[in-house]
Order: C-alpha cells, then sequence, then structure tokens
C-alpha cells in the first residue's frame, strides 16, 4: 500500500508524455493521472461542439481509449498529448455531428440547480441556447477559437498551438469571432433580459 | 464607443457563463469507463509485450540462416545428399572406373619443323 501510494505520488509529477510512457511500459497507475489530468477537458470540449451529454461521454471515452492504444507507440517527438487529444476529441465529434446531421440546439437537459430558482436558470439555458446557435454560425476558426477561449478556458498560446497558428492570429480570429457573435445576439436583446441600446 | 464596446463584452460574458454554467461536469462514470478500457488495454499489451520481447536462440538462429525458405533450401539439399550416400555406395565405384577408362587423346605439340632450321641454314 505504502508503495503503491509512494508510486502514485512520485507518478503526479511527472509530464504527460512521461506518464504515456509509463503506462506503456508497465505501470497502470499512471493512466489514473492522465485521465484525471485530460478528462474534463475533453469532455468540456465534446460536450460545446455537440450540445449533448451522452454524446459528449462517448467522445471522451473514446478519445480516451485511443490514447491508451497508442501509447504503447506514442513518440515522444510528436506533438503534446494535448494536442493530439484535442484533434482526436474535434474529429469525433465532426463524426458524431455527421453521424446526426441535425444538431439539436435545444438538446442541454440539465437539472435545476438548488441555488438557481426557476427564473434564472431559464434565463440562463435561452442565453446559453441562443450563443450556441450564433456560435454555430460563425466560421470554423473563429468558432473554434472563441469556444476555447471562453468556454473551455484555454489560453491563446495553448490555442495557437493546437490551431497551428500564430498567437496575433487567434488573437484576431477570437476578436472577430466576438464582435459577431456580439451582432448576432443584439437582435434577441430583449427577450434575454438585456435592455436594448 | 468604448462605453458601447464595453457592454458589448459585459453582455457576452455573460453569455459565456451561462454557457458554461448549463455545461454539465464530467462525470464520475465517465472516470470509471475510461479507467476500464486503461486497465483492458493494459491486460492486452502485457500480454503481447512478452512475446514481442521474447528473442530465444532458437528464433535468431532461424533468423540468422535466413528465414524460411533458406531452412528449407538446406532441408532439400541435405536430404539429397544423405540419399545418395545411403542408398547407393557402390556410385563410388562406378565413378573411379569411369576415371580409369577415360582416353586421352594427347596432342603432339612439339614443333614438327624443327629440323628445318639446320636444312635450310646448311648447319
Amino acid at each position: 500500500m505504502m508503495k503503491s501510494l509512494m508510486r502514485f505520488d512520485q507518478l503526479s509529477g511527472m509530464s504527460d508524455d512521461a506518464l504515456l510512457k509509463a503506462y506503456a511500459n508497465g505501470i497502470p497507475e499512471a493512466s489514473q493521472i492522465l485521465t484525471d489530468r485530460f478528462m474534463s477537458k475533453i469532455f468540456t470540449q465534446a460536450f460545446h461542439r455537440v450540445r449533448n451529454e451522452a454524446d459528449a461521454d462517448d467522445i471522451a471515452q473514446e478519445a480516451m481509449l485511443r490514447l491508451w492504444r497508442i501509447a504503447p507507440n506514442w513518440n515522444q517527438g510528436n506533438a503534446k498529448i494535448s494536442t493530439w487529444l484535442y484533434k482526436i476529441v474535434n474529429n469525433l465529434c465532426i463524426d458524431r455531428l455527421r453521424q446526426k446531421k441535425i444538431v439539436n440546439l435545444e438538446a442541454v437537459t440539465e437539472p435545476i440547480d438548488d441555488r438557481q430558482n426557476v427564473t434564472n436558470y431559464l434565463l440562463n439555458q435561452s442565453r446559453a441556447n441562443a450563443l450556441y446557435s450564433a456560435l454555430a454560425k460563425l466560421p470554423v476558426r473563429q468558432r473554434e477559437a472563441v469556444s476555447m477561449r471562453h468556454l473551455e478556458g484555454i489560453s491563446n498560446p495553448e490555442i495557437a498551438e493546437k490551431l497551428e497558428l500564430s498567437i496575433e492570429a487567434v488573437e484576431s480570429l477570437i476578436a472577430r469571432g466576438k464582435k459577431a457573435l456580439s451582432d448576432a445576439l443584439r437582435s434577441q436583446k430583449s427577450e434575454l433580459g438585456y435592455q436594448n441600446d | 464607443m468604448t462605453k458601447s464596446k464595453n457592454n458589448r463584452d459585459f453582455e457576452l460574458e455573460d453569455y459565456f457563463a451561462a454557457a458554461k454554467q448549463s455545461a454539465p461536469k464530467a462525470s464520475k462514470s465517465l472516470r470509471d469507463k475510461i479507467l476500464k478500457n486503461s486497465e483492458q488495454e493494459f491486460q492486452k499489451s502485457k500480454s503481447y509485450v512478452p512475446k514481442k520481447l521474447q528473442n530465444s536462440w532458437w528464433n535468431n538462429l532461424f533468423k540468422e540462416l535466413g528465414g524460411f525458405y533458406s531452412i528449407v533450401g538446406y532441408g532439400t539439399v541435405a536430404t539429397i545428399g544423405i540419399f545418395i550416400g545411403l542408398s547407393s555406395p557402390h556410385w563410388s565405384n562406378i565413378i573411379l572406373q569411369l576415371d580409369e577408362n577415360i582416353t586421352i587423346v594427347e596432342v603432339e605439340l612439339a614443333d614438327p619443323f624443327v629440323d628445318l632450321n639446320s636444312l635450310y641454314l646448311g648447319e
């Protein structure tokens, strides 16, 4: 038990690449740390794209499964694991959306949180739905950049790495995306609880 | 202008916050499923790796000799050799007899005009 705890503790300080190598070389505990590092991020990424919890669940599970499978052949000179996972999740989301063909923008079925009153909850849902609708109309790169920055909380340098762009290009994409979002949402302001200009 | 931009950003932040709040969190069951998959893949790779790493002297020799086709070639040649050696031991006598009976035609290579020089030169 002590040995196991020590090993877990040592593993926690390791880089993502080193953990994956450790997993491939016979240390299964490494997968727990990798799961804790990436699961929430890829689930959130998937959810904001497919807007369905069950689909996001499946996609996150599939992406991690592919990570375990590639572990023995993982080349440390390759892209970062986070970037690799981002691309896998993105592709899986695209596949899932193609399969469904129709993106149901009203698909959020989150139970009402006790801390929120019903009015606030409904207002939030309406705003979220309006935002997702407006996001869906943006060009792909803008949508990805805005979604990563403002919904998934990823920093600009990381976004630049994932999208293989310069930081300046990412900043520009985000600025243009936000402007387009504002324009698209302006017409619904009063319905969504804001005063018109 | 700035005020309008600030208002716009402020409202957008509201929308983003609403979307984040409405998004579910990754569940414990998802974590369990991911870890179960990792365990299964780990077991698969464990059963696979020793086979891959297994380099017995027999395998090495097999590879050194050139693989399956070489081994078949060596085997065929060896079988024919053994067959010849064991089934027809008198063949060696036949070969010896043949050797003795060969007629060699000896060609006279000596110069037939060797005496002409002395004849014409008056020696």
